[in-house]
């Protein structure tokens, strides 16, 4: 690895999730951080360094459609991924023509997250 | 002797004169004298020439000379000079006297005035002349003849006609000048005559010139002298033939008259114009059978009836004399000796100049036509009889209008007697008011001629007045002249009294008509508006000609126009009367509705003479009738809507009336009759004994509250009805109940179906919150899920790697077997929870049922190192819930707050419980944790929005699907400080509260404040 590998921030409130998909990650070959909401994840001010963004939408607070609101508010244009256990199929349409790169429902593959990745990146 | 020679001479009754030898006179007696005046002068003697007219005396002079020479006698006609101056005409005669020697010795003459003498020869010779001349121009042939009979002169007429010369016509006897035929008898004739002396007259035929022969008439007449010799015949031949010719023409139409006269029905006679008979024909012989000599000669006064005789003559005698046609009537005596009527009508045969030339009379047989007068005046008697009969005042008048019989009734009813009303006195009964009228229509009538009709009051015997119709007709003869008057007087008092109490009627009809509340139009028999009553006019405030138009000028609604019209003609057509609906067009330009009903009136004969309409305004009642309608409908459809019928029990009758609704509510026929009996066939068996007691209650006078009870169906349908009724007392004491019945069925079923929608809904609720629920255990578990295959999937790629990171491994398989755990406890704690329960509804303490909660939820809390406060209102009410249902909403509002507060610091859970306004009992769970934006107030409570449940519990959606069904609601709100506040209300139990088992779902409007 000589070039630096594309940062992929995830943010969940669940602590399994923040536990296991780091390490997949890693193992893609992505760097990878993880915040347990998505306040948590702006006042990181990981939004300007990170390359993508995995992130669930039902978490108590700022919800995962609203970061991507305030993302665009805030006119950091980040590729991202959301993670629900929620199958909605409505709520992944809209999410999708908001601009979401993809929409993975819990469990998924990690197929279809490298695939997903690859594609926001 | 020379006596004294001279006064003889002078005696002498002569003109005398001598003259000497040589022819001087030297002597005139004195006659001669004093005629001419002259006296003898001395011895030359007279002087001639003073005496002579210078005419003559040349001649004279000569004359003398000669006769002096002569010495013989002579004589000289010359004009003397008379002593006045006159010539005279005067003869001088001489003669000598002679001497012994033979020698005149003197001359003695005379001198005689011959003046008248020779103008009497004059004049004679004038008149031989003139009648010479005459007798050559008398135009017709003129004979003279000796008394012997020999023709002395024949005029030029005479010569010329018979183109002979007078020696010819001599011997005019032997000659052919007169026809043989009437030779003889025309010399006979004369013949006679001469002898006679008389005049003769005959008609001969003389034949003219050319040969033909003409008659002439001959008369002779004879010259007489004083002696009375004949001394002449003069005869005249006046040409008659044309005369002849004529007179045997009239001979020949004279016998044809004669025959036709004879031949003619009737009996003519041709009078003189002094009355005369003059040509009596045959018929006349023939009736009379008498003789034309008879007839004509003696007195022909004894034909006529006696009777007849004295005017007849006296008609007679007045009609010859002024000789204008007259006619006599009279019975002339037939041969057998009957006396028929006859009538002689006279009339006169004028000339040019006027003047009667006789008198042609034709006697007409009347007899018959007489019996016929006579009988027709014996049934004029009986017709008089029926006259009198007839119950009408009956009288005629002459053509002048003078009354000349009354009947007897006219004169009854009067009372007066007859003589007293004719003439013109009849008016005197009749009422002074009335009398002009009915002179002038009397008067006017006999003008023209038509009979005439007036009323007036005529006075009866008793003195009151009666009305009576006078009418008359006239009669009329072949020329159309009125001859008489007819009249009849009918008694009219009845109906006049009828007519005045009608007029009467009819003014106070107007008044009527005028008054009355509605408006009255009057149409001709051809439905032409003609009139109308006050209002009628008020209304429309136009011109009656304008109302007149109302099919076209717009006042009839144009919606209503068509059936109007027709309805309106159709009526005029079939004479029916009309009733229909219209509106018209007030002034004010408003319309308004009309009934308008229409009834013809009809003279005696059934002839429609008159419509009327009366026209009612309906507006109002129009209006109320649609507003009743739409009420009418409303109630029907309310009663329909609602499932409820209503009824009506007269009590003492027994009579029931059923509304629609309730008939079909009792599955009656709409037009079926309703009994007791019917109903009970209705009335589920087991209630039967129930609306028998609710019966038996109204007829004891009783009101029973409602009650409900169930029919049986034919088809076996079960229905719930709710029984309402009420009592009336009518004032008649009559008892009615009148009710209403609700079909409750549905509703109840509803109610059931309700509950057991209900109990559904709770179950689907519950079902739903497995929805959630499943949502939610995905969630859950699909968290660990995900980690399980996160981290087998590390796992995996771990041990793929080379050299492996085997420690990688380890740590991920560690975390799946702690996820897979993690899902399984889960899985475990959900389905404890989730069993299935029939929702139980109870009364519930919810601080009690918060206290079992908040021990559940104990242990939890604790490890979420959350305070837990509680206040429990002690006086809150019980409410009837499902208790387990509000538990786990409490539960997942703790669950709610506690996650909440999870990453601050101060972490403050409040519970409490109180007693809501409008009987409610209210739960708050509030934290001080993160809490909610405004925003999201609502959002929190969406299914989409349920946060992930710490292992248990459910959603704030289905927490509040279970409030609301409660009949609650679930909101949140933020503190004013950290955190929010989540609360829920549900109804109190309030006491003897009837109703659902289950409350109802109630819409919270106001959703969160």
């Amino acid at each position: 690895m000589n070039k630096e590998s594309p940062l992929v921030s995830v943010v969940d409130d669940d602590e399994s999730v923040r536990e296991s998909l780091p390490d997949l990650l890693k193992e893609f070959g992505y760097r990878a951080e993880a915040f347990s909401s998505a306040e948590d994840f702006l006042t990181s001010g990981s939004a300007t360094r990170t390359n993508c963004l995995i992130l669930d939408v039902a978490m108590p607070g700022m919800s995962g459609p609203d970061l991507q609101l305030e993302l665009r508010r805030r006119k950091q244009l980040l590729p991202i991924i959301f993670i629900t256990a929620h199958r909605d199929e409505a709520v992944r349409i809209r999410l999708l023509s908001n601009g979401a790169i993809e929409c993975l429902y819990k469990p998924f593959s990690d197929s279809d997250l490298q695939k997903a990745l690859a594609k926001a990146l | 002797m020379e006596i004294d020679l001279g006064r003889v001479l002078d005696a002498l009754p002569a003109m005398v004169w001598t003259a000497m030898p040589d022819g001087r006179i030297d002597f005139v007696n004195r006659r001669l004298s004093e005629h001419t005046g002259l006296e003898v002068e001395g011895a030359h003697g007279w002087d001639l020439r003073a005496v002579v007219s210078p005419g003559d005396l040349q001649k004279v002079l000569q004359g003398w000379r000669s006769i002096v020479a002569s010495g013989k006698a002579g004589e000289i006609a010359a004009r003397i000079r008379r002593r006045d101056g006159e010539y005279r005409w005067c003869l001088l005669q001489c003669c000598p006297m002679h001497n012994e020697a033979g020698g005149v010795s003197k001359w003695y003459g005379t001198c005689t005035d011959v003046e008248d003498l020779r103008r009497a020869e004059d004049a004679l010779r004038l008149r031989e002349l003139d009648f010479q001349l005459i007798v050559d121009s008398i135009p017709v042939p003129v004979a003279i003849t000796t008394p012997s009979g020999e023709v002395e002169g024949l005029n030029q007429p005479t010569l010329d006609y018979f183109g002979k010369t007078f020696d010819e016509l001599k011997g005019w006897k032997a000659s052919d000048v007169v026809h043989p035929d009437d030779l003889k008898e025309t010399v006979a004739a004369q013949l006679q005559a001469h002898q006679n002396g008389s005049i003769y007259n005959i008609e001969s035929r003389h034949r003219r010139a050319d040969g033909v022969y003409r008659w002439y008439n001959v008369i002779g007449m004879p010259l007489r002298d004083r002696q009375g010799n004949i001394l002449r015949w003069f005869h005249l031949l006046t040409d008659i033939d044309d005369r002849k010719h004529a007179e045997e023409a009239l001979k020949r139409s004279e016998i044809q008259s004669r025959m036709i006269l004879d031949n003619m029905a009737t009996l003519v006679c041709l009078l003189m114009p002094d009355g005369t008979p003059g040509l009596i024909n045959r018929q006349i012989i023939d009736y009379t059978g008498r003789t034309e000599e008879e007839l004509k000669g003696r007195d022909v006064t004894y034909l006529i009836h006696p009777d007849d005789l004295p005017n007849a003559t006296d008609t007679f005698k007045t009609g010859i004399a002024a000789g204008d046609p007259f006619d006599i009537v009279y019975r002339m005596r037939r041969f057998d000796g009957v006396y028929r009527w006859f009538q002689g009508r006279h009339r006169p045969l004028k000339d040019d100049e006027g003047i009667v030339t006789g008198w042609c009379v034709s006697v007409d047989d009347i007899d018959d036509r007489k019996r016929i007068e006579e009988s027709l005046r014996a049934s004029e008697k009986d017709l008089l009889t029926i006259i009198d009969s007839i119950p009408a005042l009956a009288w005629s008048a002459s053509a002048d209008g003078s009354v000349d019989f009354l009947n007897r009734h006219y004169v009854e009813y009067t009372g007066q007697p007859v003589e007293q009303l004719l003439g013109w006195r009849w008016t005197a009964a009749v009422h002074p008011d009335d009398i002009d009228a009915l002179t002038t229509a009397w008067r006017k009538s006999r003008e023209t001629g038509v009979g005439h009709e007036a009323e007036a009051r005529l006075r009866r015997h008793d003195g009151e007045y009666r009305w009576f119709l006078f009418r008359s007709t006239g009669l009329r003869d072949v020329n159309g002249k009125v001859v008489k008057f007819y009249g009849f007087n009918t008694d009219i008092e009845d109906r006049k009294r009828f007519e005045q109490a009608l007029a009467a009627r009819e003014f106070d009809a107007r008044l009527i008509v005028d008054s009355i509340n509605g408006m009255i139009a009057l149409f001709s028999p051809d439905g032409v508006l003609d009139g109308g009553n006050q209002q009628l006019l008020d209304y429309f405030q136009l011109p009656l000609e304008e109302v007149m138009k109302w099919a076209t000028n717009g006042i009839t609604h144009p919606d209503d126009l068509q059936h109007c019209i027709d309805s309106f003609m159709a009526s005029i057509e079939s004479g029916e009367p009309y009733a229909f609906e219209t509106r018209f067009r007030r002034f004010d330009g408003v319309f308004r509705w009309f009934q308008i009903r229409g009834l013809p009136h009809r003279d005696a004969q059934g002839r429609i003479v008159r419509w009327y309409g009366l026209l009612t305004d309906i507006d109002d009642r129009k209006h109320a009738e649609e507003e009743l309608r739409r009420s009418e409908l409303l109630l029907a459809a309310g009663q329909r809507l609602s499932s409820t019928g209503t009824f009506s029990w007269l009590v003492d009758t027994d009579e029931l009336t059923f509304s629609d609704e309730l008939k079909h509510i009792f599955a009656f026929d709409l037009d079926e009759v309703v009994t007791f009996d019917k109903i009970r066939g209705r009335v589920h068996p087991e209630d039967l004994p129930l609306v028998a007691d609710k019966m038996a209650e109204v007829r004891s006078g009783r009101e029973n509250p409602e009650y409900d009870n169930r029919l049986l169906m034919p088809d076996g349908i079960i229905k719930h009805v709710r029984v309402y009724g009420r009592l009336i007392r009518h004032d008649n004491g009559r008892l009615e109940c009148v009710g209403a019945v609700q079909d409750v069925t549905q509703s109840r079923l509803t109610a059931q179906a309700h509950d057991e929608l209900r109990s559904e809904l709770a179950h689907v609720t519950r079902v739903m919150s497995l929805g959630a629920m499943a949502a939610s255990i995905a969630h859950e578990v699909n968290q660990p899920l995900s980690g399980i295959i996160t981290n087998a999937s590390t796992c995996l790629r771990m041990l793929a790697a080379s050299p492996p990171n085997i420690e990688g491994a380890r740590e991920t398989a560690r975390r799946t077997i702690r996820d897979g755990n993690r899902a399984a406890d889960v899985i475990t704690k959900l389905r404890a929870l989730f069993s299935r329960r029939v929702a139980s509804v109870e009364e519930v303490d919810l601080n009690d049922a918060v206290r079992e909660v908040i021990s559940l939820c104990w242990v939890d809390l604790q490890r979420a190192r959350v305070t837990l406060r509680a206040e429990l209102d002690d006086k809150l009410p019980l409410v009837l819930a499902d208790r387990v249902q509000l538990q786990q909403v409490i539960m997942n509002l703790l669950r709610n707050a506690a996650d909440a507060m999870k990453g601050v610091e101060e972490r403050q859970l409040l519970l409490r419980t109180e007693p809501e306004k409008d009987n409610a009992v209210r739960v708050s769970v509030r934290d001080s944790g993160i809490g909610v934006s405004a925003d999201n107030l609502e959002r929190i409570f969406d299914a989409f929005y349920t946060t992930k449940i710490d292992g248990m519990g459910i959603g704030l959606s289905v927490s509040r699907t279970i409030v609301e069904s409660h009949g609650g609601r679930l909101w949140a709100e933020p503190n004013n400080g950290p955190g929010a506040t989540v609360s829920f209300v549900v109804p109190a139990l309030f006491g003897g509260q009837a109703g659902t088992p289950f409350p109802r779902l109630r819409y919270d409007e106001q959703a969160v404040q």
